[in-house]
């Protein structure tokens, strides 16, 4: 009769999932390997070294961020979905907080699992906290994290942190926020795993949230928040920090977005308790004709003060980028100016990136 | 035998290519269309294509790509859903795109996977969701192409994309080839190629035996249908059709009472042809009563 049993079946599983990387036929958990491939081409100049280490600064490099990652997940009840993810790090990466282990291996990156449903979705595992999140972007880009994210002289949120549960909202109109609640991993280099898990220090504990909210259409209102006891383990020290900012797509192809973001750190294992204080900021500007993009970004950590004394560490970044899109491939230049001030003394100068990314 | 080779390697081939949907035919499109002649309904299956937002807003789009499912029921083909089934990457924002908004009718899309994010130095967000829209709407735009919109809830601008014409004609001509194939084969799939000279195997094809037809290149596809639907139902029904048929020839006034098989078939394919044919079908429809 009809021969359409080899039909059907061939287009059941074709059809069903929308993703071209799944793994096997008839694939029930919907496993999927996925990544991204990052190259670039990158000149430090003197900003590794600077005059302290010269040595250091090494001329062009090139950097492979690439990396690879594997999802899997399935409807459990009518309301929650499970889904996981195991992600590597950057392939020529090298992980010397958790004991020089090598950036490819699975785990270094977002490694969680996770319950999604209309009530919105929660991850247990190795995932970004929510202030830092905005951090990372869209303020960081581009090129403004050697000041803005890891630059500063305070130490006051964790990044991509283990050991976190984290919960996400649906949208309420125009609002969502996310919740964490996490403890440090135990950086023990004798611990051999990337993310350390199976440790945390006593006591050392770190709550955080972010709210978005989104109006007329086209300004969008970040908020963020991070506290944390023990901060990374080091007993007796809490930090405490906020960020606010916004993003707004104006006319014609422009964007700009700023934030401010402020933390403490207080140091209670002496006799007295000593507080350290900084306060970022950071602007940028863009424009897209087309596939065409520019960017033009300016970041500035104010100078810390330890005990209300202020400590001449300010450090600043001015960095333009130019980037098209093309079919899911971003290739880009970047030229950026960095004046940093930190233990390696006052390194200032240009660094220059070529590259091109894309996910799969 | 060689159908089953075919069609497997059809079904292996089917999400590989996604092709620039401004500079392919119709043609083409058609021999990309996968087809599924299923219990009640025919299953049509456009290929991938990557779309360029025409207007942006809410996001920077960096990839897009789509494919449509269309299923034509087979007793009453005119009313069903086609799926637009979407992938979408663009630079992170906090807020995913839920609504979809097409011929000024606004819905939430179903997604089908949960949203990733993936960072590096550009952070991407990418999503994965289906939406439905009325056949009959995505039929009625193949010779403009029609345009659709994925939003943000609660926004009033979004990222608006356009299916191309040339797509739509494909998933037409790819449904209309099968019907032919599935007609004139006595309801087995003949090939995906073109039929070869109808064989009268069955007791179905024996009966129309006896009727007059003209050369079929002469004809259009919907022009053959006809003749071969006209050929197999009562004199009563052909009697009823041209009745019909006389009073919609300009313009189709609502749609025809729904009878057996084969005159529903009729009223479709009249409908599908257009006004010119159509006094030509009732005069040779009128010729050849029983």
């Amino acid at each position: 009769m009809f021969k359409k049993t080899l039909v059907a079946a061939a287009l059941a599983t074709a059809s069903m999932g929308a993703n071209a990387y799944q793994i096997g036929e008839n694939n029930d958990f919907n496993v999927e390997v996925y990544g991204v491939a990052a190259i670039s081409v990158v000149s430090y100049g003197d900003a590794i070294g600077g005059d302290v280490n010269p040595e250091l600064n090494k001329g062009p490099v090139i950097e492979n961020e690439s990396r690879i990652g594997f999802r899997a997940g399935k409807a459990m009840t009518e309301n929650i979905d499970v889904f996981m993810q195991v992600e590597s790090g950057y392939v020529d990466n090298v992980d010397w907080g958790h004991g020089g282990v090598h950036g490819g291996v699975l785990g270094f990156r977002d490694t969680f699992v996770g319950l999604k449903g209309d009530w919105g979705k929660v991850r247990f595992g190795r995932v970004l906290t929510p202030m830092y999140e905005i951090i990372d972007w869209p303020y960081a880009n581009p090129g403004l994290g050697a000041s803005w994210d890891w630059g500063g002289d305070v130490a006051y949120y964790y990044d991509r942190q283990s050991n976190t549960i984290r919960y996400d909202s649906p949208s309420f109109g125009n609002f969502n926020f996310a919740l964490a609640v996490g403890r440090d991993d135990d950086a023990n280099p004798s611990s051999q795993s990337s993310s350390g898990q199976d440790n945390a220090s006593k006591d050392s504990y770190f709550y955080g949230a972010a709210a978005h909210y989104r109006f007329a259409d086209m300004v969008t209102l970040h908020a963020g928040l991070e506290a944390a006891q023990d901060f990374r383990g080091s007993a007796d020290v809490d930090t405490f920090g906020w960020l606010v900012g916004f993003e707004a797509s104006l006319p014609a192809g422009f964007g700009l977005a700023a934030a401010y973001k402020s933390g403490e750190s207080k140091d209670k294992t002496g006799a007295t308790t000593v507080k350290s204080e900084q306060d970022s900021y950071s602007v940028i500007g863009q424009y897209w004709a087309g596939s065409l993009g520019f960017k033009l970004g300016y970041t500035a950590n104010l100078e810390s003060e330890v005990e209300g004394v202020k400590q001449s560490d300010e450090d600043s970044i001015i960095s333009g980028q130019v980037m098209y899109v093309v079919n899911g491939f971003v290739p880009y230049l970047r030229v950026a100016q960095r004046d940093i001030i930190d233990w390696r003394g006052e390194n200032d100068d240009i660094v220059v990136r070529v590259g091109l990314e894309y996910g799969f | 035998m060689l159908k089953k080779i075919l069609i497997v390697s059809l079904s292996a081939s089917l999400m590989a290519c996604a092709a620039n949907p401004n500079s392919t035919s119709s043609e083409e499109f058609a021999k990309e269309t996968q087809i599924d002649i299923g219990y009640n309904a025919v299953r049509v299956q456009g290929t991938k294509v990557q779309a360029k937002p025409t207007s942006e807003a809410g996001a920077k789009v960096t990839a897009a790509q789509y494919y449509i499912t269309t299923s034509f029921s087979k007793t009453s083909p005119a009313e069903s859903d086609a799926i637009v089934h979407m992938e979408l990457s663009y630079f992170q924002t906090t807020s995913e795109f839920e609504d979809y908004r097409v011929d000024g009718i606004r819905g939430k899309v179903t997604a089908q996977k949960v949203t990733s994010q993936m960072c590096n130095d550009n952070c991407m967000n990418n999503q994965w969701f289906e939406f439905p829209i009325p056949t009959a709407t995505l039929v009625a735009a193949k010779d403009t192409g029609l345009p659709f919109e994925i939003l943000v809830s609660g926004a009033e601008k979004g990222l608006e994309f356009e299916v191309p014409a040339a797509y739509i004609q494909g998933l037409v001509k790819r449904y209309q080839k099968a019907q032919q194939d599935y007609n004139v084969g006595g309801g087995e799939i003949a090939s995906s190629a073109p039929a070869a000279a109808p064989v009268a195997t069955t007791a179905v094809a024996a009966t129309s035996a006896g009727a007059i037809t003209r050369a079929n290149s002469d004809f259009s596809t919907e022009a053959q249908m006809l003749q071969h639907w006209f050929n197999k139902v009562t004199p009563a029904e052909q009697e009823a059709f041209i009745d019909w048929a006389l009073k919609n020839r300009k313009a189709i006034k609502g749609q025809a009472k729904p009878g057996s098989k084969g005159y529903d078939m009729l009223t479709y394919w009249f409908t599908e042809a257009n006004v010119s044919e159509r006094s030509e079908i009732i005069s040779w429809a009128v010729e050849n009563m029983k």
